[in-house]
């Protein structure tokens, strides 16, 4: 077994450094700016002497200058204005001025400015007005403004307003120091591979460079099953991951544990679709394209009820709060109850999978590319979006938390995209692993959801980070095609599931010796082989209705 | 080889492979009923979907000589018909792009 570790981390430590002049000139700069914008002035000045550095370029200081003059004149010749902020800017310099006339009471001229003022922005002019008429509350007015005081300071508010309404692409005012520290952090944690932004590490600092504790990828095969009659298409674990269903190509169903392991034999007659347990996992749930669901006792492998209404193929099931959901070609969405009886229908269209969380209803449709929200009320009537696609989604599967969703859209090119389910806008797409023309399933991983794993046409599972988008880690599963991938996450278990006729669990904790499972057909049971005929028999009759209306339709 | 990816089709009146009842086309893509196939009467679809096609062969037909390929179901891969790629005769240009699928191959779904 080999596995590829940490090559996205190596990338992450590969990024030259630059010791031009220019861009130390530019890293003292950005001191000084932070040390003025601090109030270290006599620092700043240390600095600027020593590193013949100035903080102010001459056009800038001739800029400062003007304004904490009151040139305002000499300003507006300075600044070249763009149409853009030319009347927010104009409005500010004329404020200022306003404020300065009317502190020399000189009410006339600042009238005429008044009235200036309030065609930008009336409210204001509003309280400005007052200025003028109750010169007492002054000081409560300028608090109301937000302007200081002192005149000095003023300006220098108005010298830096000035400054962030104008770009002045080389260098302002602004403090660039954080807008760079917010960026840096930010790129730090997109290339971190094993990212993990759950609250715990929170505490971000620039001075060491950001990686997150990697995460153990369960790489360790601990237990091998083999001896499956053909290729295993479907392998899934219960709630409690003490069972596992499997379904292989020759349509039979195993149910096994360690200690246990039962074959059903021809479960279904044609292709089985889908498996899923019940959440006390007493029970397992099939449905095939047969177009029956068939209900089995967990621990004896017993077929207790065969649901038949559906009256074409049975794509999917799902299990949720003591109801099992069913969809397929027939354009139903059919809500059971254990004992077999139908509850409830929703009409839709051709489902290829269901998907339930507390919200939502998710119906992953078969025909047309999307994703139909529906809410998960106890009628499903309403519906709150598609999430469009542009290509068939070929699988689907919801995280832990219930905040994503992951799509396979791999009928042309190997990709999967993560939606969020708060949004419902697509975040991300992952690439790297092979498929061709067949349903590979993917699944969330890691008790944060924060992977994203896949089974690939090179017998190896592919791991993404779901937060940047990184190939994580890829674990030489098996010989040929992984069909079926599921993550327990309260064992932290990975299950694979392989055309080489094996299932595969793979551990986190490193294994001494791996554990090999020998499923003979020596569980073979007759009472089932029985309840086979049976439902043969019905399939018989069926398929001679079948005829017959292949037969009517010759008419057209 | 694992579970084939198989698109459906939406709406009444589906056409789909008789072995296997795989979604081939439907109605709506339904041009012609009027051709005569290997075993018999055949239909002329628009389009179709889970089909795989052979290899271009050139092939003189009742109305001249076409470029074609066979079409096979992508599940049980029995033969299903051909796809018309290129028609020499100007008259029957309109024919290319589009598919035959043998009335003998095919079954009829019917859902609302």
């Amino acid at each position: 077994m080999q596995v590829y570790d940490n090559l996205a981390l190596q990338e992450v430590q590969s990024i030259s450094i630059d010791d031009s002049p220019e861009r130390l000139k530019e890293i003292v700069r950005m001191i000084l700016q932070e040390l003025s914008q601090m109030g270290y002035d006599d620092a700043c000045k240390i600095l600027e002497d020593e590193s013949q550095t100035k903080l102010d370029t001459t056009q800038m200081s001739e800029l400062k200058e003007s304004f904490l003059n009151g040139d305002y004149e000499n300003i507006l010749q300075q600044l070249d204005f763009s149409d853009m902020i030319n009347r927010k800017l104009q409005y500010e310099i004329q404020k200022q001025l306003y404020l300065e006339i009317v502190q020399q009471r000189n009410y006339e001229q600042a009238v005429n400015l008044l009235r200036q003022l309030s065609e930008f922005n009336e409210q204001e002019s509003q309280v400005l007005a007052k200025m003028i008429f109750l010169p007492e509350d002054a000081s409560q007015l300028y608090v109301q403004l937000g302007i200081p005081m002192d005149q000095r300071e003023q300006r220098l508010q108005l010298y830096q307003k000035t400054l962030n309404l104008l770009n002045f692409g080389d260098f302002s005012l602004k403090t660039q120091f954080d807008k760079v520290i917010d960026q840096s952090l930010e790129y730090q944690i997109k290339r971190c591979p094993y990212h993990n932004d759950s609250n715990e590490n929170k505490n971000y600092s620039l001075l060491i460079d950001h990686n997150c504790q990697s995460y153990q990828i369960p790489k360790n095969n601990s237990i091998l099953f083999q001896g499956f009659d053909d290729e295993v298409w479907i392998a899934k674990f219960s709630n409690s991951g003490t069972w596992i269903g499997c379904a292989t190509k020759k349509n039979s169903i195993y149910i096994i544990s360690k200690e246990q392991q039962q074959k059903i034999s021809k479960a279904h007659q044609m292709d089985i679709n889908s498996l899923v347990f019940s959440s006390d996992d007493k029970l397992l749930f099939s449905a095939s394209n047969d177009k029956k669901i068939n209900c089995y006792d967990v621990q004896t492998a017993q077929i207790k009820v065969t649901m038949s209404q559906h009256t074409n193929e049975v794509l999917c099931l799902a299990y949720f709060k003591n109801q099992l959901f069913s969809g397929g070609v027939d354009g139903w969405i059919g809500i059971w109850q254990d004992n077999g009886k139908l509850v409830n229908q929703i009409k839709s269209k051709v489902v290829k999978n269901i998907l339930l969380t507390d919200q939502y209803l998710l119906l992953h449709n078969a025909a047309i590319f999307s994703i139909t929200v529906i809410e998960n009320d106890s009628k499903f009537n309403k519906i709150i979006t598609h999430m469009e696609e542009q290509e068939l989604i070929v699988s689907s599967a919801v995280s832990q938390n219930q905040q994503f969703l992951v799509l396979n859209v791999s009928k042309e090119k190997p990709k999967l995209h993560l939606w969020s389910l708060k949004t419902f806008q697509k975040l991300h797409v992952f690439f790297g692993f092979q498929v061709k023309g067949i349903e590979m399933k993917c699944c969330f991983g890691s008790k944060k959801d924060n992977y994203v794993c896949v089974g690939s046409q090179d017998g190896k599972v592919y791991f993404f980070n779901k937060n940047n988008q990184l190939q994580q880690n890829v674990i030489d599963g098996h010989n040929q095609p992984i069909n079926f991938v599921d993550w327990h996450s309260q064992t932290a278990q990975l299950l694979t599931a392989s055309d080489d006729k094996t299932v595969k669990i793979w551990i986190q904790d490193h294994v001494e010796q791996q554990q090999i499972i020998n499923i003979a057909n020596e569980y073979d049971q007759p009472i089932n082989s029985q309840q086979g005929e049976i439902v043969e028999e019905q399939d018989d009759q069926e398929d001679e209705e079948y005829q017959q209306q292949s037969e009517g339709d010759q008419s057209f | 080889m694992g579970k084939i990816i198989i698109e459906y089709l939406e709406g009444k009146k589906i056409y789909a492979c008789k072995n296997c009842n795989v979604h081939l086309s439907n109605q709506d893509y339904l041009t012609s009923k009027q051709f005569t196939g290997k075993s018999g009467t055949a239909f002329l679809f628009e389009k179709g979907v889970n089909y795989l096609t052979g290899i271009p062969e050139d092939k003189r037909l009742r109305t001249g000589l076409h470029t074609t390929q066979d079409i096979m179901c992508i599940k049980c891969q029995t033969y299903l018909g051909w796809k018309y790629l290129h028609a020499y005769e100007q008259s029957e240009k309109y024919k290319e792009g589009k598919i035959i699928l043998e009335k003998l191959f095919l079954t009829k779904i019917k859902w609302n």
